[in-house]
């Protein structure tokens, strides 16, 4: 409603009758329209500023319900989906208990063969239906393919069934922010997969600077704060939000030091290693900023000063990723810094194999000048070359004259004679003879000769052999000295001018020597040394630590220190064997992986993929380790070594040391009886009773065998072990000599030998095959995995039936309660989302309801109220028009 | 002392009786005329006359014909004037905004946005059916059109204001030419001595002239002792005496728009009104419609930024045998400093190599290293890493951007677990593109193949994670802060009170204007029945004066007959 402006109080005159008149009639106009247009749209608003906060719900209301109404689409189709599942497994149940009767009906021996095969019949079409009913469609969706809908999920040769879908969730919204889940895969109720087959390992992969923060800590990552780095005088602060690699955290600590001082950040092969400046201040801290987490999580939380020494962080265990290189896991690389002054001239050398081996192995520089009269080393022309054993150190005397330089050779090797300062001294008038002293603790040598220079030079060198620290050649390095003459003198003018330095030419055992150029051998020219020596590069690949560079175009361009040093660390565990590969059975088939091209763990899991054994292999939720399954129901799965370590280093074998005997043949176990279970005939004509009561693991048997006290003889023993291709366990006699054939036979009332896999089932002797001139009784593979689940119940069973295989039918009736128990909670948890989705559907209505009773409040007209404000509004405007009227007609003239 | 001189008194009186009626007249006249001021005839004794030891007086004498105004109350009308103008610009601007707008309708951005987010939860629905993620890119584009639609529109009605600023200088230049003319002509009328008779007409020109002027902009109008009036706006004078100064447009770029300011001619100085029309239209120009293009703007670039860095991490139901990324301003700087639209962070991508034939795919991590201490990843260091894949070929092509191809056919690539935006920056495997309202649109590629809309994070059309994280953009905070839902409702509660407070000040405002104009009409204009007894008045006073003439004449008639 417009607003009235008020008379003035002084004088009226016509025109601002008329005006105010006028504007009183137009506002009065203009409400009149307002509420009209309000009673016929029913809308009390038309734009939302003329009543803002109302209009502010009412836009909130309305996108609200508009969501509500995908939400009940969403909800429609999610029930659908749940609808037709249910309707799908419904006859699951059915056909599986009628299995069972089938079942149980031909476990006693008492049945035909014809009705055998009719049975066997009964449950092939059992199996057809399911299949159908596994792999049916709506609207357009494989109900049982997991997240995988576009393709049938179930696959058949007749013998075999392979699933293709995967254990995927598909979720719709039910409500806002409310995800449900809308199918059931294939896995929840048929069961699909076998039981995977991982071993203990964890793989334990390294830690490298492009480690991702995220995978760190097992995969729990790293809360991305602030640490407080101080070195007890000044803290510096660093923020690690802006980092994604644990490379990114080093860099960022090296690059906000506490003021004034440097650190050196390293990514070892588990975890961070910081190092602060030799420099005056206090040792090294590192703090959280607040209540953070960041410094522990980083593993180098240390509120108490390190001192001196590097602060080792701990483990960040990385977890595991398809981009793992298959190099990284299972140990280190033995790794070693050699830390030059300033920048540019940082030199990393690594081994090129991962183990403890290569650790120990130390860089020291050499001066060359000081091991030789000749003419000094030119930088470019560097060497490197290196020694198992511990190198005396060596030091070149350049005599004026000719024929007299000499080589001076410390009589021990190793590092105690390096630096030692040889000079020359005047003896007074001693004749062609020579004094040496060796003077340990300022490690210095001293050669006295002849004031007069009568000292002939080997003179010199029977002294130094007298003396016995050092001994002394002839050094023929200098071209212009000539050759050797034992009678040249050295002159007296050689005494206080000549000297000599062992400088770093002597080392322990396996130490590479560089013979540099001090003060010109760049660093660049030590790495192109190192890589030139065969034997070096063979080990060990070198580069520069581009960490300490100060710009890229200058890295590895400054000189190296000549007393830098650096020693290989870190190197541990073993390198994973990629040149064997693996043995996977699977069914009828036998599938040779060969892992040599495999270079990450998603290298690995594609040859597992694309080998067509049918298995699914994943990195396991722990990220330590990948674990195989098979996706074949209906067959036995098995994965093997072929010939080398590749499975059990992966954790991937399925027969394994520690595979409990309970567990072999499904689960049946190992039958034993008391005492000898089964003797195994050596070639000596010995037979070895074997006792396999009260072992629980396949390695006790072992161990038995191989423990056994009449079987310790290396001449005659037999040796048990895991085979070295495929699965099961393994004897060897290698005793040559012997004129028996390796046997065994099995023992009356036992089944142990048939049941570890050493006799073939149904018999109770074998024996072995002569390989060279070993002789090998390799075993079967007792401890097949099978799919659990539906499918591989009634194919099994199926076969069983046919073949009256009364032992096997009975374990099938069992594992078919199994399979009708995750058939009927499939379904029950199919029912009761049904029910949810009932009530949230029931509650969207009552949502509903309640949203638009809001918004009607909110922006709707009450029809009685704007009918009244018309009505009065109405009145007033008549009285206005009739005031105008009258006042207008009013006037003095009219009287005049 | 003389029957003569009495006589003469009386003449006198009958010319101010007439004159008395003329002004009447005039009033009565000029009732219903707009701006005109009502005048009043001043009449004082004559002085008196000394006869003997009497001073006699000699009767009435005109001193002027005045006008009955009050210069201070005109001054304050014309400030609520410009004020009123002003807010009435803007109310003007927000009213059309609004209805722009639309909430509260069906058409509005809200159930745009509402739909798009609908369907993308119906690809959860159907995460099989290329079609239904046909509808979602529809949406989408419906979407994006939309939001172009409003940013064009709000572009036309800036460029309406910036237009009537144009001419509103034209009006101004017209207006004060016209006032400095009347301030000469009033001063040759009046002589330069306002304090007698006004110069009536011209003075009522002068002031519906000034009246005009001060709804176009704040003047402050000061009248000289001389009758002329001096304009100032802001510190600078406008008009003074006979001289106007002329005002010129200058043009400046805002927001793609050439905007038009107000100078001085003179000193190329701006024309500090904020008040009036003028005042009001710039505001609505650069604070309303500037304003409201820059938040729709923001959300916009939350809405592309927000959605694309989730998709550009999924697959599609197929993947990609070629894409071309956006173009950089340099390739061999840090992406962050290379002219995207929106910067990449430290961190990383993946591209997943997959071998249709064999159906084996291939991750690879490339790092994109901007942690802002060295080795910075530029465009040409992402060419080379992607290059390295084997299976991918990446170029540079001469626009400056990133080409990626396959090596073969059967070899298809996609992207995941982008944690740097990169990806996003770089438009490859994006919804939309485009950075602003103006331009934002949904990516070519997947509007002619819906299929590569991104739907799954563990691989090509595995799964639904990164749909469900789509579908429930619009409700989930960015960046630990407000969802988008939230920031839209913020941009749309901003107009809405805005234009809420505008209209209410523009009433305020409309109702001092009209208090002053009220009192204003008081004193000014003309009442009918005062001028009625003014008449009869006159008319008495000549009647009277009329009688005494008749009286003397009777007096010297008896002198002549002596």
């Amino acid at each position: 409603m417009s607003s009235v402006y008020p008379v003035p109080s002084t004088r009226a005159s016509g025109l601002l009758a008329s005006t105010r008149l006028l504007t009183q009639m137009q506002s009065d106009y203009l409400d009149l329209l307002r509420l009209q247009s309000q009673v016929s749209t029913g809308r009390r608003i038309t734009l939302p500023s003329e009543d803002a906060p109302a209009a502010q719900r009412a836009i909130i209301l309305q996108r609200l319900l508009e969501q509500k109404t995908q939400t009940r689409t969403n909800l429609e189709t999610t029930n659908s989906y749940t609808s037709a599942s249910d309707a799908a497994i419904g006859s699951v149940s059915s056909l599986l208990i009628n299995a069972k009767a089938t079942a149980l009906g031909a476990a006693t021996n008492l049945v035909s063969d014809s009705d055998r095969s009719a049975a066997a019949a009964d449950i092939d079409s059992a199996i057809r239906q399911l299949t159908q009913l596994a792999n049916q469609k709506f609207r357009d969706r494989y109900l049982f393919g997991g997240s995988r809908t576009g393709s049938a999920p179930f696959a058949t040769d007749g013998s075999y069934l392979a699933y293709r879908g995967n254990e995927g969730v598909l979720r719709s919204f039910a409500d806002l922010g409310l995800l449900y889940e809308s199918n059931k895969s294939g896995a929840d109720v048929f069961g699909t997969y076998s039981q995977q087959v991982t071993g203990g390992s964890d793989l334990n992969p390294v830690l490298t600077a492009n480690t991702s923060l995220s995978e760190l800590r097992g995969g729990l990552g790293i809360t991305r704060g602030s640490i407080a780095i101080s070195d007890g005088t000044t803290t510096s602060i660093i923020d690690i939000s802006r980092a994604a690699t644990i490379g990114d955290v080093a860099a960022m600590i090296e690059a906000n030091p506490p003021s004034g001082r440097t650190i050196k950040a390293r990514v070892t092969s588990t975890g961070l290693e910081l190092q602060l400046d030799t420099a005056g201040g206090g040792g090294l801290t590192v703090k959280e900023v607040g209540a953070g987490t960041t410094a522990a999580q980083l593993g180098i939380f240390h509120p108490i000063s390190t001192g001196t020494g590097p602060l080792v962080g701990h483990d960040l265990n990385p977890r595991l990723t398809p981009t793992t290189k298959l190099a990284d896991v299972l140990g280190a690389r033995a790794i070693a810094v050699i830390r030059s002054d300033g920048k540019d001239n940082d030199i990393i050398l690594e081994a090129r194999e991962v183990g403890a081996a290569d650790n120990g192995v130390t860089v020291q520089f050499v001066d060359e000048d000081l091991l030789q009269a000749g003419p000094a080393l030119q930088a470019g022309f560097e060497t490197a070359s290196y020694s198992d054993t511990p190198v005396a150190s060596r030091a070149a005397l350049s005599f004026t004259g000719f024929n007299n330089n000499l080589l001076l050779t410390a009589s021990t090797p190793g590092l105690a004679f390096n630096n030692v300062e040889i000079e020359l001294v005047d003896a007074g008038a001693i004749g062609n003879n020579a004094t040496v002293n060796y003077d340990s603790s300022n490690k210095r040598l001293t050669i006295g000769i002849d004031s007069t220079g009568a000292t002939e030079v080997q003179a010199i060198i029977d002294a130094l052999a007298t003396e016995g620290t050092f001994t002394a050649s002839y050094d023929p390095s200098d071209p212009v000295d000539g050759g050797f003459s034992p009678t040249a003198t050295v002159s007296a003018v050689d005494i206080g001018t000549v000297r000599g330095n062992t400088g770093n030419s002597g080392g322990d055992a396996n130490t590479i020597y560089v013979h540099i150029d001090p003060g010109a051998t760049t660093a660049n020219q030590v790495v192109a040394a190192l890589a030139n020596d065969p034997t070096i590069s063979a080990r060990f690949d070198v580069r520069l630590d581009l960490t300490d560079k100060s710009l890229p175009i200058n890295a590895g361009l400054a000189p190296v220190s000549i007393n830098a040093t650096g020693t290989t660390i870190e190197g541990r565990g073993e390198p994973l064997d990629l040149t064997s590969g693996l043995r996977i059975v699977n069914g009828d088939q036998t599938y040779v992986i060969d892992t040599s091209s495999a270079q990450t763990v998603e290298d690995l899991i594609n040859l597992l993929h694309g080998s067509g054994a049918n298995v699914l292999a994943e990195i396991n939720a722990n990220g330590t380790g990948i674990n195989v399954r098979s996706l074949l129901s209906g067959a036995n799965f098995s994965i093997g070594e072929n010939g080398g370590t590749t499975a059990t280093q992966l954790g991937i074998r399925s027969f394994t040391g520690s595979t409990a005997l309970s567990d072999l043949n499904f689960g049946r176990g190992v039958e034993t009886t008391t005492g000898t279970d089964f003797t195994i005939r050596r070639r000596d004509g010995y037979d070895l009773g074997v006792d396999v009561s009260g072992a629980t693991t396949v390695q006790q048997v072992i161990d038995r065998i191989n423990g056994d006290v009449n079987n310790q003889d290396p001449a005659t023993q037999v040796i048990a072990r895991l085979a070295a291709i495929g699965n099961g366990i393994e004897l060897i006699d290698t005793n040559s000599a012997g004129i028996a054939t390796l046997a065994i036979t099995q023992a009356f009332g036992s089944s142990a030998a048939a049941d570890l896999g050493l006799v073939p089932p149904g018999s109770t002797t074998t024996t072995a095959a002569t390989s060279g001139s070993n002789q090998v009784l390799t075993g079967r593979d007792t401890n097949p995995q099978e799919v659990l689940g539906v499918f591989n119940t009634l194919l099994r069973l199926r076969d069983a039936i046919g073949t009256g295989d009364l032992g096997e039918i009975e374990r099938l009736s069992a594992q078919l309660d199994v399979d009708l128990n995750r058939v009927n909670f499939a379904r029950s948890d199919l029912g009761q989302r049904g029910q949810a989705l009932d009530s949230i559907s029931a509650r969207l209505d009552d949502d509903e309801i309640q949203l638009k009773d809001s918004l009607s409040k909110e922006i709707d007209v009450d029809l009685i109220e704007a009918i009244t404000n018309l009505t009065a509004r109405q009145a007033s405007y008549e009285a206005s028009l009739q005031l105008t009227g009258q006042t207008f007609r009013l006037s003095l003239l009219d009287y005049l | 002392m003389s029957l003569f001189s009495t006589l003469q008194i009386s003449n006198n009186a009958l010319i101010a009786a007439q004159l008395g009626l003329q002004v009447v007249g005039n009033n009565i006249a000029n009732a219903n005329t707009p701006g005109y001021v009502r005048q009043d005839l001043l009449l004082q004794p004559a002085p008196t006359q000394r006869y003997g030891k009497l001073l006699v007086g000699t009767g009435v004498e005109v001193a002027g014909i005045i006008q009955r105004s009050d210069a201070l109350l005109q001054e304050r009308l014309r400030s609520a004037t410009s004020d009123l103008a002003s807010s009435e610009a803007q109310q003007d601007v927000y009213s059309q905004l609004e209805t722009l707008m639309g909430e509260l309708g069906d058409s509005d951005l809200s159930s745009s946005l509402t739909s798009f987010f609908g369907s993308l939860n119906d690809i959860l629905n159907q995460p099989e059916s290329v079609s239904v993620r046909n509808l979602a890119v529809l949406q989408g584009q419906t979407l994006a059109t939309d939001i172009n639609q409003l940013d064009s529109r709000v572009r036309t009605l800036r460029s309406d204001a910036n237009t009537r600023v144009v001419a509103i200088a034209e009006d101004i230049n017209s207006l004060t030419q016209q006032i400095a003319r009347l301030n000469v002509q009033i001063l040759t009328a009046e002589g330069g001595n306002p304090s007698a008779s006004d110069a009536v007409g011209l003075r009522d020109q002068r002031e519906v002239a000034l009246n005009s002027l001060a709804k176009l902009i704040d003047v402050k109008a000061v009248e000289q002792p001389s009758g002329d009036v001096t304009l100032f706006v802001g510190g600078d004078y406008l008009v003074s005496q006979g001289t106007a100064r002329k005002v010129i447009v200058d043009y400046t770029t805002d927001r793609g728009l050439s905007i038009a300011a107000i100078k001085l001619a003179e000193t190329d100085s701006p024309l500090q009104s904020t008040a009036g029309e003028l005042g009001g239209l710039v505001a609505a120009r650069d604070e309303i419609l500037g304003g409201f293009l820059d938040r729709l703007d923001d959300l916009t670039k939350s809405l592309i930024s927000g959605f694309n860095l989730i998709h550009a991490s999924g697959q599609g139901l197929t993947a990609y045998s070629s894409l071309t990324s956006n173009r950089v301003s340099d390739t061999s700087v840090a992406l962050d400093h290379a002219g995207l639209a929106f910067i990449p962070t430290n961190g990383s991508f993946q591209v997943i190599v997959t071998n249709k034939q064999t159906g084996l795919s291939k991750t690879h991590t490339i790092q994109v290293d901007l942690n802002g201490l060295d080795q910075e990843t530029s465009l040409a260091d992402l060419v080379s890493a992607l290059d390295g894949i084997d299976g991918l070929r990446a170029s540079l092509t001469s626009e400056r951007q990133l080409q990626l191809t396959t090596d073969s056919s059967p070899v298809e690539f996609s992207f995941a677990n982008d944690t740097s935006g990169a990806l996003a920056a770089l438009g490859l495997n994006t919804f939309f593109t485009g950075s602003s309202a103006m331009d934002i649109a949904v990516n070519n590629i997947v509007r002619q193949d819906p299929s590569k809309l991104a739907a799954s994070s563990s691989g090509v059309g595995e799964d639904t994670r990164i749909a469900e994280l789509l579908a429930n953009f619009f409700d989930t905070p960015l960046n630990g802060g407000n969802s988008l839902a939230v920031q839209y409702d913020k941009f749309v509660a901003d107009t809405v009170q805005g234009s809420a407070l505008t209209k209410s000040a523009s009433d305020g405002f409309r109702t001092f204007q009209q208090t002053l104009e009220g009192q204003s009409l008081a004193i000014t204009s003309v009442s009918l029945d005062e001028e009625a007894v003014k008449m009869i008045t006159y008319q008495r006073m000549f009647q009277a004066n009329a009688k005494l003439i008749a009286a003397i004449d009777e007096m010297l008639q008896i002198l002549v007959n002596l």
